[in-house]
Protein backbone atom coordinates (compact mmCIF):
# COMPACT_ATOMS: atom_id res chain seq x y z
CA UNK A 1 0.00 0.00 0.00
CA UNK A 2 1.36 3.46 -0.57
CA UNK A 3 0.65 4.81 2.22
CA UNK A 4 2.59 7.99 2.71
CA UNK A 5 4.64 8.43 5.70
CA UNK A 6 3.07 11.55 7.50
CA UNK A 7 6.82 12.51 8.40
CA UNK A 8 8.04 11.04 4.43
CA UNK A 9 6.36 13.84 1.96
CA UNK A 10 5.62 11.65 -1.36
CA UNK A 11 8.32 12.47 -3.98
CA UNK A 12 6.26 13.84 -7.18
CA UNK A 13 7.19 13.41 -10.34
CA UNK A 14 9.19 16.10 -11.59
CA UNK A 15 6.76 17.72 -14.10
CA UNK A 16 4.73 18.34 -10.99
CA UNK A 17 5.56 21.44 -9.33
CA UNK A 18 3.42 21.46 -6.63
CA UNK A 19 4.31 22.34 -3.32
CA UNK A 20 1.73 24.23 -1.95
CA UNK A 21 2.91 26.05 0.46
CA UNK A 22 1.24 26.11 3.91
CA UNK A 23 1.74 28.21 6.90
CA UNK A 24 1.90 27.12 10.19
CA UNK A 25 -2.03 25.92 11.18
CA UNK A 26 -4.38 28.69 12.35
CA UNK A 27 -5.83 25.47 14.16
CA UNK A 28 -4.04 25.10 17.02
CA UNK A 29 -2.07 28.07 17.77
CA UNK A 30 -4.89 30.33 16.19
CA UNK A 31 -1.96 31.08 13.82
CA UNK A 32 -3.01 32.14 10.40
CA UNK A 33 -2.89 29.11 7.59
CA UNK A 34 -1.51 31.59 4.52
CA UNK A 35 -2.13 29.72 1.73
CA UNK A 36 0.84 29.62 -0.34
CA UNK A 37 0.76 27.53 -3.52
CA UNK A 38 3.87 27.96 -5.64
CA UNK A 39 3.81 25.63 -8.99
CA UNK A 40 6.87 26.19 -10.91
CA UNK A 41 7.19 23.91 -14.13
CA UNK A 42 10.76 23.94 -12.80
CA UNK A 43 11.24 21.91 -9.75
CA UNK A 44 14.75 21.71 -10.58
CA UNK A 45 14.47 18.04 -11.53
CA UNK A 46 16.24 15.88 -14.17
CA UNK A 47 13.41 15.62 -15.98
CA UNK A 48 12.95 17.72 -19.08
CA UNK A 49 11.39 20.82 -18.70
CA UNK A 50 7.71 20.83 -19.55
CA UNK A 51 6.15 23.86 -20.28
CA UNK A 52 2.89 23.89 -18.64
CA UNK A 53 1.14 26.51 -20.27
CA UNK A 54 -2.59 25.08 -20.90
CA UNK A 55 -3.64 25.02 -24.78
CA UNK A 56 -6.52 26.39 -25.67
CA UNK A 57 -7.93 26.15 -29.15
CA UNK A 58 -10.50 28.83 -28.47
CA UNK A 59 -10.19 31.59 -26.12
CA UNK A 60 -13.64 30.58 -24.70
CA UNK A 61 -11.56 27.45 -23.93
CA UNK A 62 -9.42 29.47 -21.80
CA UNK A 63 -12.25 31.40 -20.50
CA UNK A 64 -13.88 28.82 -18.97
CA UNK A 65 -11.23 26.85 -17.51
CA UNK A 66 -10.18 30.42 -15.84
CA UNK A 67 -13.96 30.17 -14.59
CA UNK A 68 -13.76 26.77 -13.30
CA UNK A 69 -10.90 27.23 -11.62
CA UNK A 70 -12.44 30.18 -9.67
CA UNK A 71 -15.45 28.43 -8.86
CA UNK A 72 -13.91 25.33 -7.77
CA UNK A 73 -12.46 27.77 -4.64
CA UNK A 74 -15.37 30.38 -4.72
CA UNK A 75 -17.68 27.38 -3.76
CA UNK A 76 -15.91 26.50 -0.60
CA UNK A 77 -14.82 29.40 0.86
CA UNK A 78 -19.01 30.17 -0.03
CA UNK A 79 -19.89 27.19 1.94
CA UNK A 80 -17.32 28.40 4.95
CA UNK A 81 -18.46 31.36 4.80
CA UNK A 82 -22.72 30.70 4.59
CA UNK A 83 -22.25 28.07 7.79
CA UNK A 84 -20.13 30.98 10.02
CA UNK A 85 -22.76 33.31 9.16
CA UNK A 86 -25.61 31.44 9.72
CA UNK A 87 -24.11 30.04 12.88
CA UNK A 88 -23.60 33.62 14.20
CA UNK A 89 -26.97 34.95 13.47
CA UNK A 90 -28.78 32.12 14.46
CA UNK A 91 -27.36 30.88 18.08
CA UNK A 92 -26.38 34.17 20.18
CA UNK A 93 -23.77 32.18 22.29
CA UNK A 94 -21.41 32.21 19.48
CA UNK A 95 -21.10 36.02 19.68
CA UNK A 96 -22.14 36.09 23.67
CA UNK A 97 -18.68 36.65 25.59
CA UNK A 98 -20.25 38.38 28.56
CA UNK A 99 -17.91 36.16 30.36
CA UNK A 100 -15.34 38.25 29.31
CA UNK A 101 -12.71 35.05 28.04
CA UNK A 102 -9.99 36.44 25.92
CA UNK A 103 -7.10 35.07 24.61
CA UNK A 104 -4.02 35.74 26.62
CA UNK A 105 -2.15 37.31 23.87
CA UNK A 106 -5.05 40.02 23.44
CA UNK A 107 -4.72 41.64 26.83
CA UNK A 108 -6.41 44.94 26.11
CA UNK A 109 -9.88 44.12 26.19
CA UNK A 110 -11.51 47.45 25.14
CA UNK A 111 -13.20 48.11 28.22
CA UNK A 112 -12.79 51.87 27.83
CA UNK A 113 -15.20 54.21 26.26
CA UNK A 114 -12.95 56.64 24.40
CA UNK A 115 -12.99 55.41 20.55
CA UNK A 116 -9.18 56.79 20.51
CA UNK A 117 -8.03 54.50 23.29
CA UNK A 118 -10.02 51.68 22.14
CA UNK A 119 -8.65 51.53 18.67
CA UNK A 120 -5.19 51.71 20.20
CA UNK A 121 -5.46 49.03 22.35
CA UNK A 122 -7.22 47.06 19.40
CA UNK A 123 -3.81 47.83 17.47
CA UNK A 124 -1.68 46.84 20.58
CA UNK A 125 -3.72 43.53 19.97
CA UNK A 126 -3.30 43.30 16.51
CA UNK A 127 0.37 43.79 16.83
CA UNK A 128 0.76 41.02 19.83
CA UNK A 129 -1.15 38.67 17.48
CA UNK A 130 0.87 39.20 14.57
CA UNK A 131 4.04 38.63 16.50
CA UNK A 132 2.93 35.37 17.75
CA UNK A 133 1.97 34.37 14.16
CA UNK A 134 5.64 35.35 13.06
CA UNK A 135 7.23 33.13 15.88
CA UNK A 136 4.70 30.24 14.75
CA UNK A 137 5.52 30.96 11.23
CA UNK A 138 9.51 31.19 12.00
CA UNK A 139 9.07 27.73 14.20
CA UNK A 140 7.29 25.86 11.41
CA UNK A 141 10.05 27.24 8.80
CA UNK A 142 12.83 26.05 11.16
CA UNK A 143 10.83 22.61 11.99
CA UNK A 144 10.09 22.19 8.38
CA UNK A 145 13.88 23.04 7.52
CA UNK A 146 15.12 20.43 9.69
CA UNK A 147 13.32 17.85 8.51
CA UNK A 148 11.67 17.50 11.71
CA UNK A 149 8.71 15.78 10.41
CA UNK A 150 7.30 13.94 13.12
CA UNK A 151 7.28 16.74 15.34
CA UNK A 152 5.56 19.13 12.42
CA UNK A 153 2.83 16.06 11.89
CA UNK A 154 2.33 15.30 15.64
CA UNK A 155 1.75 19.26 15.88
CA UNK A 156 -1.10 18.87 12.75
CA UNK A 157 -2.72 15.97 14.06
CA UNK A 158 -2.85 17.75 17.56
CA UNK A 159 -4.49 20.42 15.84
CA UNK A 160 -7.21 18.86 14.02
CA UNK A 161 -7.42 16.72 17.12
CA UNK A 162 -8.21 19.83 19.18
CA UNK A 163 -10.68 21.46 16.92
CA UNK A 164 -12.24 18.35 16.11
CA UNK A 165 -13.42 17.07 19.49
CA UNK A 166 -12.48 19.77 22.00
CA UNK A 167 -13.91 23.10 20.16
CA UNK A 168 -16.42 21.06 18.04
CA UNK A 169 -17.63 19.73 21.32
CA UNK A 170 -18.65 23.03 23.04
CA UNK A 171 -20.04 24.88 19.84
CA UNK A 172 -22.43 21.63 19.68
CA UNK A 173 -23.59 21.95 23.01
CA UNK A 174 -24.52 25.38 22.74
CA UNK A 175 -26.13 24.67 19.32
CA UNK A 176 -28.16 22.02 21.04
CA UNK A 177 -28.88 24.33 24.12
CA UNK A 178 -30.07 27.08 21.66
CA UNK A 179 -32.77 25.19 19.86
CA UNK A 180 -34.06 23.13 23.23
CA UNK A 181 -33.06 19.55 22.19
CA UNK A 182 -32.67 17.20 25.07
CA UNK A 183 -29.90 15.14 24.37
CA UNK A 184 -28.53 12.23 26.27
CA UNK A 185 -25.01 11.74 27.22
CA UNK A 186 -24.44 8.71 25.32
CA UNK A 187 -25.95 10.49 22.03
CA UNK A 188 -24.07 13.07 22.77
CA UNK A 189 -20.29 11.79 23.13
CA UNK A 190 -21.37 9.29 20.49
CA UNK A 191 -21.53 11.62 17.34
CA UNK A 192 -18.55 13.93 18.61
CA UNK A 193 -16.67 10.56 18.70
CA UNK A 194 -17.99 9.77 15.34
CA UNK A 195 -17.52 13.08 13.94
CA UNK A 196 -14.13 13.93 15.15
CA UNK A 197 -12.45 10.43 14.13
CA UNK A 198 -13.80 10.05 10.82
CA UNK A 199 -12.71 14.24 10.98
CA UNK A 200 -8.91 12.43 11.81
CA UNK A 201 -8.92 9.66 9.69
CA UNK A 202 -10.63 12.11 6.80
CA UNK A 203 -8.17 14.53 7.16
CA UNK A 204 -4.74 12.82 7.75
CA UNK A 205 -5.70 9.61 6.21
CA UNK A 206 -7.75 8.26 3.25
CA UNK A 207 -10.74 9.08 2.83
CA UNK A 208 -12.55 9.82 -0.22
CA UNK A 209 -11.81 14.00 -1.53
CA UNK A 210 -15.41 15.36 -0.94
CA UNK A 211 -15.51 14.34 2.60
CA UNK A 212 -11.62 15.67 3.73
CA UNK A 213 -13.22 18.76 1.58
CA UNK A 214 -15.75 19.14 4.03
CA UNK A 215 -13.92 18.56 7.41
CA UNK A 216 -11.48 21.15 6.01
CA UNK A 217 -14.16 23.39 5.72
CA UNK A 218 -15.63 22.17 9.08
CA UNK A 219 -12.55 22.93 11.12
CA UNK A 220 -11.95 26.32 9.32
CA UNK A 221 -15.43 27.82 10.12
CA UNK A 222 -15.11 26.24 13.98
CA UNK A 223 -11.86 28.30 13.89
CA UNK A 224 -13.29 30.96 12.71
CA UNK A 225 -16.11 30.83 15.12
CA UNK A 226 -13.70 30.21 17.81
CA UNK A 227 -12.21 33.71 16.94
CA UNK A 228 -15.20 35.73 16.49
CA UNK A 229 -16.39 34.92 20.25
CA UNK A 230 -13.22 35.25 21.94
CA UNK A 231 -11.65 38.09 20.54
CA UNK A 232 -12.68 41.98 21.30
CA UNK A 233 -15.08 43.65 18.67
CA UNK A 234 -12.38 46.21 17.60
CA UNK A 235 -9.57 43.87 17.86
CA UNK A 236 -11.04 41.56 15.22
CA UNK A 237 -11.28 44.16 12.41
CA UNK A 238 -7.24 45.51 12.97
CA UNK A 239 -6.69 41.98 13.06
CA UNK A 240 -7.64 40.99 9.66
CA UNK A 241 -5.80 44.05 8.23
CA UNK A 242 -2.83 43.18 10.30
CA UNK A 243 -2.58 39.81 9.28
CA UNK A 244 -3.40 40.53 5.80
CA UNK A 245 -0.08 42.49 5.43
CA UNK A 246 1.84 40.19 7.28
CA UNK A 247 0.38 37.64 4.58
CA UNK A 248 1.52 39.94 1.34
CA UNK A 249 4.77 40.40 3.43
CA UNK A 250 5.60 37.46 4.62
CA UNK A 251 4.89 35.50 0.84
CA UNK A 252 6.20 37.98 -1.10
CA UNK A 253 9.46 39.50 0.88
CA UNK A 254 12.40 37.81 0.34
CA UNK A 255 13.38 37.18 3.85
CA UNK A 256 9.67 36.37 4.46
CA UNK A 257 9.39 33.22 6.17
CA UNK A 258 6.55 31.97 4.12
CA UNK A 259 8.55 32.45 0.81
CA UNK A 260 11.50 30.19 2.40
CA UNK A 261 9.32 27.71 3.17
CA UNK A 262 8.11 27.74 -0.41
CA UNK A 263 11.66 27.75 -2.07
CA UNK A 264 12.40 24.95 0.79
CA UNK A 265 9.63 22.68 -0.44
CA UNK A 266 10.57 23.44 -4.05
CA UNK A 267 13.99 22.60 -3.47
CA UNK A 268 12.69 19.18 -1.95
CA UNK A 269 9.88 18.71 -4.50
CA UNK A 270 7.84 17.98 -1.81
CA UNK A 271 4.39 18.66 -1.32
CA UNK A 272 3.58 20.67 2.11
CA UNK A 273 0.92 19.39 4.56
CA UNK A 274 -1.80 18.12 3.08
CA UNK A 275 -3.58 18.79 6.13
CA UNK A 276 -3.68 22.29 5.93
CA UNK A 277 -4.60 23.22 2.30
CA UNK A 278 -7.61 22.21 0.75
CA UNK A 279 -7.24 21.36 -2.79
CA UNK A 280 -10.23 20.85 -5.00
CA UNK A 281 -9.35 17.88 -6.57
CA UNK A 282 -6.33 15.33 -5.92
CA UNK A 283 -5.39 12.31 -7.73
CA UNK A 284 -3.74 9.16 -6.34
CA UNK A 285 -1.58 7.32 -8.44
CA UNK A 286 0.50 4.79 -7.92
CA UNK A 287 3.41 5.50 -10.29
CA UNK A 288 7.11 5.57 -10.68
CA UNK A 289 8.77 8.16 -8.78
CA UNK A 290 11.47 7.84 -10.71
CA UNK A 291 12.53 10.98 -12.54
CA UNK A 292 14.31 8.99 -14.92
CA UNK A 293 10.41 8.41 -16.24
CA UNK A 294 8.80 11.28 -16.46
CA UNK A 295 6.34 11.97 -19.13
CA UNK A 296 7.05 13.19 -22.41
CA UNK A 297 5.37 16.16 -23.71
CA UNK A 298 2.78 13.57 -25.78
CA UNK A 299 -0.29 14.97 -23.29
CA UNK A 300 -0.72 18.13 -22.94
CA UNK A 301 -3.76 17.45 -22.04
CA UNK A 302 -2.80 16.64 -18.48
CA UNK A 303 -0.64 19.50 -18.18
CA UNK A 304 -3.81 22.03 -17.85
CA UNK A 305 -3.10 22.45 -14.53
CA UNK A 306 -0.15 23.86 -13.91
CA UNK A 307 -1.34 27.19 -13.62
CA UNK A 308 0.04 29.60 -11.01
CA UNK A 309 -1.50 29.68 -7.59
CA UNK A 310 -1.40 31.77 -5.03
CA UNK A 311 -2.62 29.38 -2.09
CA UNK A 312 -3.83 28.23 -5.24
CA UNK A 313 -1.61 25.61 -6.46
CA UNK A 314 -2.60 23.44 -9.28
CA UNK A 315 0.43 20.72 -9.61
CA UNK A 316 0.10 19.77 -13.16
CA UNK A 317 1.05 16.25 -13.60
CA UNK A 318 0.76 14.40 -16.35
CA UNK A 319 -0.91 11.69 -14.53
CA UNK A 320 -0.76 7.95 -15.67
CA UNK A 321 1.24 8.90 -18.43
CA UNK A 322 3.94 8.12 -16.44
CA UNK A 323 3.02 4.91 -14.90
CA UNK A 324 2.02 4.15 -18.24
CA UNK A 325 4.73 4.55 -20.37
CA UNK A 326 6.87 3.18 -17.99
CA UNK A 327 4.79 -0.07 -18.72
CA UNK A 328 2.29 -1.66 -15.93
CA UNK A 329 5.56 -4.34 -14.86
CA UNK A 330 7.40 -1.41 -13.39
CA UNK A 331 4.45 0.19 -11.39
CA UNK A 332 3.97 -2.99 -9.97
CA UNK A 333 7.86 -3.13 -8.60
CA UNK A 334 7.18 -0.05 -6.93
CA UNK A 335 3.90 -0.18 -5.27
CA UNK A 336 5.04 1.99 -2.01
CA UNK A 337 5.81 4.36 -4.40
CA UNK A 338 2.91 6.63 -4.79
CA UNK A 339 2.79 10.20 -6.09
CA UNK A 340 0.26 12.71 -4.91
CA UNK A 341 -1.46 14.13 -7.94
CA UNK A 342 -2.70 17.49 -7.04
CA UNK A 343 -5.23 19.43 -9.76
CA UNK A 344 -6.86 21.80 -9.38
CA UNK A 345 -6.76 24.99 -7.45
CA UNK A 346 -5.72 24.81 -3.68
CA UNK A 347 -6.25 26.99 -1.11
CA UNK A 348 -4.70 27.35 2.41
CA UNK A 349 -6.92 27.41 5.51
CA UNK A 350 -6.22 30.38 6.93
CA UNK A 351 -7.87 32.23 4.03
CA UNK A 352 -11.08 29.98 4.81
CA UNK A 353 -10.36 31.38 8.40
CA UNK A 354 -9.91 34.71 7.85
CA UNK A 355 -12.48 35.43 5.09
CA UNK A 356 -14.93 33.76 7.52
CA UNK A 357 -14.03 35.97 10.38
CA UNK A 358 -14.62 38.72 8.37
CA UNK A 359 -18.01 38.05 7.10
CA UNK A 360 -19.29 36.69 10.58
CA UNK A 361 -18.11 39.65 12.06
CA UNK A 362 -19.77 41.52 9.63
CA UNK A 363 -22.88 40.03 10.30
CA UNK A 364 -22.84 40.38 13.94
CA UNK A 365 -21.11 43.92 13.87
CA UNK A 366 -24.19 44.74 11.87
CA UNK A 367 -26.96 43.75 13.86
CA UNK A 368 -27.84 40.81 10.38
CA UNK A 369 -27.86 43.66 8.42
CA UNK A 370 -28.29 41.94 4.83
CA UNK A 371 -27.06 44.83 2.91
CA UNK A 372 -24.14 44.39 4.44
CA UNK A 373 -23.24 40.84 4.47
CA UNK A 374 -23.76 40.98 0.96
CA UNK A 375 -21.49 43.54 -0.35
CA UNK A 376 -18.81 41.83 2.28
CA UNK A 377 -19.44 38.52 0.63
CA UNK A 378 -19.21 39.97 -2.63
CA UNK A 379 -16.12 42.00 -1.81
CA UNK A 380 -14.24 38.67 -1.07
CA UNK A 381 -15.18 37.26 -4.29
CA UNK A 382 -13.99 39.95 -6.22
CA UNK A 383 -10.99 39.83 -4.28
CA UNK A 384 -10.06 35.95 -4.60
CA UNK A 385 -10.94 36.08 -8.46
CA UNK A 386 -8.77 39.24 -8.60
CA UNK A 387 -6.11 37.10 -6.61
CA UNK A 388 -6.60 33.96 -9.11
CA UNK A 389 -6.23 36.20 -11.82
CA UNK A 390 -2.86 37.77 -10.60
CA UNK A 391 -1.31 34.16 -9.81
CA UNK A 392 -2.25 33.57 -13.55
CA UNK A 393 -0.05 36.29 -14.59
CA UNK A 394 2.33 35.93 -11.99
CA UNK A 395 2.75 32.10 -11.48
CA UNK A 396 4.15 32.84 -8.39
CA UNK A 397 3.14 31.74 -4.76
CA UNK A 398 0.86 34.43 -3.91
CA UNK A 399 -0.99 35.44 0.01
CA UNK A 400 -4.57 35.19 -0.82
CA UNK A 401 -5.87 37.66 2.07
CA UNK A 402 -4.51 41.15 1.51
CA UNK A 403 -6.92 41.64 -1.69
CA UNK A 404 -9.84 40.24 -0.47
CA UNK A 405 -9.80 41.49 3.24
CA UNK A 406 -8.90 44.69 2.32
CA UNK A 407 -12.32 44.99 -0.02
CA UNK A 408 -14.36 43.14 2.60
CA UNK A 409 -13.15 45.59 5.13
CA UNK A 410 -13.83 48.11 2.80
CA UNK A 411 -17.02 47.21 1.77
CA UNK A 412 -17.96 46.50 5.19
CA UNK A 413 -17.98 50.19 6.83
CA UNK A 414 -19.10 51.57 3.79
CA UNK A 415 -21.97 49.53 3.37
CA UNK A 416 -22.51 49.53 7.35
CA UNK A 417 -21.98 53.21 7.76
CA UNK A 418 -22.92 54.75 4.50
CA UNK A 419 -25.18 52.15 1.88
CA UNK A 420 -27.39 50.47 4.24
CA UNK A 421 -28.68 53.58 5.85
CA UNK A 422 -28.61 55.46 2.53
CA UNK A 423 -31.09 52.28 1.50
CA UNK A 424 -32.84 52.69 3.98
CA UNK A 425 -34.01 56.41 3.80
CA UNK A 426 -34.87 55.59 0.24
CA UNK A 427 -37.25 52.71 1.15
CA UNK A 428 -38.72 54.57 3.90
CA UNK A 429 -39.02 57.45 1.06
CA UNK A 430 -40.10 55.15 -1.37
CA UNK A 431 -37.83 56.43 -3.45
CA UNK A 432 -36.29 53.23 -6.13
CA UNK A 433 -33.49 54.19 -8.11
CA UNK B 1 -7.46 9.70 -2.60
CA UNK B 2 -8.61 8.97 -5.15
CA UNK B 3 -9.40 5.11 -5.23
CA UNK B 4 -9.74 4.34 -8.87
CA UNK B 5 -6.21 4.90 -9.49
CA UNK B 6 -5.30 2.65 -6.31
CA UNK B 7 -4.84 -1.00 -7.08
CA UNK B 8 -7.58 -3.58 -6.26
CA UNK B 9 -5.75 -4.74 -3.88
CA UNK B 10 -5.06 -1.61 -1.98
CA UNK B 11 -8.92 -0.85 -2.06
CA UNK B 12 -9.66 -4.37 -0.24
CA UNK B 13 -6.73 -3.20 2.18
CA UNK B 14 -8.43 -0.06 3.35
CA UNK B 15 -11.88 -1.22 2.88
CA UNK B 16 -10.81 -3.55 5.95
CA UNK B 17 -9.41 -1.12 8.10
CA UNK B 18 -12.26 0.78 7.65
CA UNK B 19 -14.02 -1.98 8.68
CA UNK B 20 -12.10 -2.38 11.23
CA UNK B 21 -12.04 1.48 12.43
CA UNK B 22 -16.18 1.68 12.38
CA UNK B 23 -16.01 -1.76 14.93
CA UNK B 24 -14.75 0.84 17.68
CA UNK B 25 -18.09 2.40 17.90
CA UNK B 26 -18.10 4.42 14.57
CA UNK B 27 -20.86 3.96 12.41
CA UNK B 28 -19.59 6.78 10.63
CA UNK B 29 -17.14 4.82 9.22
CA UNK B 30 -18.73 2.58 7.72
CA UNK B 31 -21.21 4.88 6.51
CA UNK B 32 -18.44 6.52 4.93
CA UNK B 33 -16.80 2.90 3.82
CA UNK B 34 -20.30 2.10 2.43
CA UNK B 35 -20.77 4.97 0.52
CA UNK B 36 -17.10 4.67 -1.01
CA UNK B 37 -16.42 1.46 -2.07
CA UNK B 38 -19.83 1.08 -3.62
CA UNK B 39 -18.36 2.49 -6.71
CA UNK B 40 -15.03 0.72 -6.95
CA UNK B 41 -16.53 -2.85 -6.00
CA UNK B 42 -20.15 -2.96 -7.22
CA UNK B 43 -20.14 -0.59 -10.16
CA UNK B 44 -17.34 -0.15 -11.92
CA UNK B 45 -15.89 -3.48 -13.80
CA UNK B 46 -12.57 -4.23 -12.67
CA UNK B 47 -10.52 -6.41 -14.57
CA UNK B 48 -8.93 -8.56 -11.86
CA UNK B 49 -11.20 -7.76 -8.23
CA UNK B 50 -10.13 -8.33 -5.30
CA UNK B 51 -12.42 -10.66 -3.53
CA UNK B 52 -12.30 -9.09 0.07
CA UNK B 53 -13.27 -5.82 -1.14
CA UNK B 54 -17.39 -7.21 -1.37
CA UNK B 55 -17.03 -8.75 1.35
CA UNK B 56 -15.37 -6.00 3.52
CA UNK B 57 -18.35 -3.76 2.04
CA UNK B 58 -21.25 -5.65 3.18
CA UNK B 59 -19.54 -6.10 6.57
CA UNK B 60 -19.71 -2.28 6.68
CA UNK B 61 -23.51 -2.17 5.25
CA UNK B 62 -24.36 -4.87 7.85
CA UNK B 63 -22.78 -3.00 10.60
CA UNK B 64 -24.13 0.25 9.27
CA UNK B 65 -27.58 -1.22 9.25
CA UNK B 66 -27.56 -2.52 12.37
CA UNK B 67 -25.56 0.07 14.79
CA UNK B 68 -28.31 2.44 13.07
CA UNK B 69 -31.18 0.73 13.97
CA UNK B 70 -30.08 0.30 17.66
CA UNK B 71 -28.88 4.15 17.62
CA UNK B 72 -32.40 5.22 15.87
CA UNK B 73 -34.12 2.73 18.68
CA UNK B 74 -32.36 4.45 21.78
CA UNK B 75 -33.33 8.12 20.31
CA UNK B 76 -36.48 7.38 20.36
CA UNK B 77 -36.63 5.72 24.05
CA UNK B 78 -34.93 8.10 25.44
CA UNK B 79 -36.96 11.10 23.81
CA UNK B 80 -40.41 9.70 24.52
CA UNK B 81 -39.93 8.16 27.84
CA UNK B 82 -37.65 11.11 29.27
CA UNK B 83 -39.41 12.06 31.66
CA UNK B 84 -40.95 9.04 33.29
CA UNK B 85 -37.38 7.77 33.68
CA UNK B 86 -37.08 10.12 36.85
CA UNK B 87 -33.32 10.69 38.17
CA UNK B 88 -32.22 7.90 35.81
CA UNK B 89 -33.58 10.29 33.12
CA UNK B 90 -31.77 13.37 34.17
CA UNK B 91 -28.40 11.82 34.87
CA UNK B 92 -28.44 10.86 31.42
CA UNK B 93 -29.66 14.22 30.16
CA UNK B 94 -26.57 16.56 28.71
CA UNK B 95 -28.68 19.34 27.90
CA UNK B 96 -31.72 20.46 29.57
CA UNK B 97 -34.37 22.19 27.69
CA UNK B 98 -34.90 25.42 29.39
CA UNK B 99 -37.82 26.46 26.51
CA UNK B 100 -38.69 30.46 26.28
CA UNK B 101 -38.48 32.94 28.73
Amino acid sequence: MAESSPHDPMQETPDTCDTDNITPTGQDDNTPLLSVADRTPSSGSSSPEKNFQPTFDHPYQALRFGAEMGLKLILPVSICMLLVTTAVLSVTSFTDNSNNEYFFYTPFHEKVSNPGIRFGEALANALILVAVVLVMTILLVLLYKFRCYKILYGWMLLATFVILFFISFFYLLDLFKMYDVPIDIFTLFFMLWNFGCTGIAAIHWKAPLKLQQAYLILSSALVSLIFIKYLPPWTAWVILIAISIYDLVAVLCPIGPLRILVNIARERDEQLFPALIYSSTMIWMIGMADRGHTVSDSEPSDSEDDMGTVDIATNGQNRNADGKQTGPAETQENPSLGVFETRGPQLGLGDFIFYSILLGKAAHDSSGDFNTILACYLAICVGLCATLLFLVIVQRALPALPISITFGVVFFFGARFVISPFLNVLGQNQVFI
Amino acid sequence: MDLSKAQPKEQAKIAKKYFIAGCFCMPLMWLVGVLWFIKPALITKDPSPDPMLKRWLFACGIGLVASSIVFVCWNIIFQSLRESFGVTGESLTAVFPRGRF
